[in-house]
């Protein structure tokens, strides 16, 4: 009886190790957004504007970008996707989200042409008045009267929108779907203490205190969070978190044909990335030029920074940019990367996370720090490349003893 | 005055002839068929020619006018059409190609169509829509108990060719012969979501 207790209690235990460990590992992605901030711990309140309707009370589909979902009879577009992280250069230039929608015509024999157009809900509105719609969300075919249709999120928006599809034979037959949009981020800014402000997007030059007793830069991490005051359906509270990767590779040059192809076709690289060793974990590609990176039916410009190329297998390259001389690549596997205490951050070798780095620390070590903000439904990730830049030996001077010589 | 008289007249013949060739030209679209004896009417609007991309309710009438007479006898046919894209569907459950498996074989769709011709009023109702008309051809030729779905819409591209003919003269009408719509929905099914643009 004794061994079966032990034998059951040392499946219930791997068991338990099993869900930790895999908790652990996608913690963002596992959990509801009120279990993550629960377990994080670290939440910013953003001011929002009371008369507009919470996320979090929305009934309606959310679209999202790469996903394929269910429609219902309101779908909203997700700010954090229109409004990417990877650059802070980029400040209110917005990617495009767009869902392919269809309608059909009852009965089945009946002529199939329809007419596709997007209206502002409250058209007379204080902020939709003067304001063309399709400027906010447009909606194209590819053939006129086609029953599919691509909608398209250009910018964030404050008036609720309405997508109607109508026959061509009869006006009065029509169906309808309300567009909303979740307030997005704007910007965020991460400082640990009042002298270690994290430039998101391109690198932070640290000075590491190598003195065990000493006093190195940084501090409690102070988060501030910009939202965009164009939205419909409010999104007010984000919970934070931080952890900081070993680079697992890094190179500065030309392209290793040994990570994957290299072609080039009409003035653009594209450059594959095919080694199975790359895809253990996420991964960050750098550049000091504007690339492309993605997959095919979309590109997207970085103009520096890092690219997460988790999901993305090609690299797309203008060739009147390119200069191989000047591109760093640098994978981190996402596995490796162990947490910086969350809520402090000082560099200095008597910090926990900073003296397990003490082995293969070097001047200009990259690492890669990582932020995820995550509202009810938006999720936005901030990286930097921690670049220790200089060492300090600052000896803390815990006392003054005046000599027994000194005359007054 | 006779000076100006002469080319005066040359100058109204010119035109009159100029006139005669257009109206001809237009009456016999644009020379390709014969000049018709009679026009069509459908809720106040008139077909002169042969014409394609018609498109032809059920339950709409057409009146014969003729130009010269009152009446004539009338008789109609309606004849499948091969289409650039192949229009499916499916008769108790078998799935058919209209290029492949109908427009080969049968020729004539007059009577699935339940047209009724008036020779008194000189009129040509037309009572079933496509949908309709393939299971009265189903039933009729492919011993099915009528149940038709259709894969997909209709096809782009003229399906049928309604041939109205009077008074030794035939009007083509190349098109659809549809249902009125009574109801448009926008998919409840899986949207695909796609990113695109520049920052």
């Amino acid at each position: 009886m004794k061994a079966l207790k032990k034998i059951v209690a040392g499946v219930l235990t791997a068991v338990v190790s099993l869900v930790s460990l895999v908790g652990c590992t996608d913690k963002q992605a596992g959990l509801e957004y009120d279990e993550y901030k629960e377990s994080v711990n670290n939440v910013v309140e953003v001011p929002v504007d009371e008369d507009k309707p919470s996320v979090a009370d929305f009934d309606g589909q959310i679209v999202r970008t790469g996903g394929a979902y269910n429609f219902s009879k309101n779908m909203a577009f997700l700010g954090s996707d229109l409004v990417r992280t990877t650059s802070t250069t980029t400040e209110d230039a917005f990617a495009e989200s767009s869902v392919t929608v269809t309608a059909t015509v009852y009965p089945a024999d009946a002529n199939q042409n329809v007419d596709w157009r997007v209206e502002f809900m409250n058209a007379s509105s204080t902020w939709a008045t003067g304001k063309s719609v399709t400027d906010y969300v447009s909606v194209t075919t590819e053939t006129a009267g086609s029953t599919t249709a691509t909608v398209t999120c250009k910018r964030p928006f404050a008036e609720q929108i309405k997508l109607v599809c109508t026959s061509q034979e009869n006006a009065e037959i029509s169906d309808y779907r309300t567009i909303d949009f979740v307030q997005a981020v704007k910007s965020v800014s991460l400082t640990f203490g009042e002298d270690l402000p994290i430039n998101f997007g391109g690198e932070t030059s640290v000075s590491w205190e190598v003195n065990p007793n000493g006093i190195g830069v940084g501090g409690d991490a102070n988060v501030q969070i910009e939202m965009y005051q164009d939205y419909t359906l409010a999104d007010n509270t984000y919970a934070w978190e931080c952890d900081m990767i070993d680079p697992t590779y890094f190179e500065t040059g030309e392209w290793n044909t040994s990570w994957g192809s290299e072609i080039y076709d009409a003035g653009i690289w594209y450059m594959s990335i095919e080694s199975d060793s790359f895809y253990d974990g996420k991964m960050y590609f750098k550049s000091n030029i504007p690339f492309y990176s993605g997959a095919s039916g979309y590109s997207e410009r970085l103009d520096l920074g890092f690219c997460d190329i988790f999901n993305i297998t090609t690299l797309k390259f203008d060739s009147e940019l390119i200069d191989t001389s000047y591109l760093s690549f640098i994978f981190y596997s996402s596995g490796v990367g162990a947490q910086i205490n969350k809520e402090r951050f000082v560099p200095t070798f008597s910090d926990n996370y900073c003296a397990k780095l003490n082995s293969s620390m070097q001047e200009n070590s990259l690492y890669c720090l990582r932020f995820f903000v995550r509202g009810t439904k938006n999720t936005y990730e901030y990286t930097s490349l921690i670049k220790v830049s200089e060492f300090t030996n600052n000896p803390v001077v815990k006392s003054v003893t005046l000599g027994d010589n000194v005359k007054f | 005055m006779k000076k100006i008289g002469r080319p005066l007249i040359g100058l109204i013949a010119f035109v009159l002839i100029v006139a005669i060739a257009v109206a001809l030209y237009v009456g016999t679209n644009g020379f390709q068929s014969g000049l018709k004896s009679f026009a069509l009417m459908r809720d106040g609007s008139y077909v002169y020619n042969d014409t394609t991309a018609y498109k032809v309710y059920a339950g709409d009438v057409f009146a014969v006018k003729h130009y010269d007479k009152d009446k004539d006898d009338i008789s109609v046919k309606i004849v499948p059409v091969k289409t650039k894209e192949d229009f499916r569907f499916y008769v108790d459950g078998l799935e058919y190609s209209w290029n492949s498996n109908i427009v080969p074989y049968y020729t004539d769709f007059t009577s699935y169509f339940g047209i009724s011709v008036d020779q008194g009023a000189n009129t040509v109702a037309i009572k079933n829509a496509t949908l309709s008309a393939l299971k009265e051809f189903a039933r009729a030729k492919l011993g099915s108990s009528g149940e038709v779905s259709l894969v997909s819409g209709l096809p782009k591209e003229d399906m049928f060719r309604v041939e109205i003919t009077s008074d030794d003269s035939t009007m083509v009408l190349s098109g659809w012969i549809y249902s009125k719509p009574d109801k448009l929905e926008l998919a409840d099914e899986t949207l695909i979501i796609n990113m695109k643009g520049d920052l």
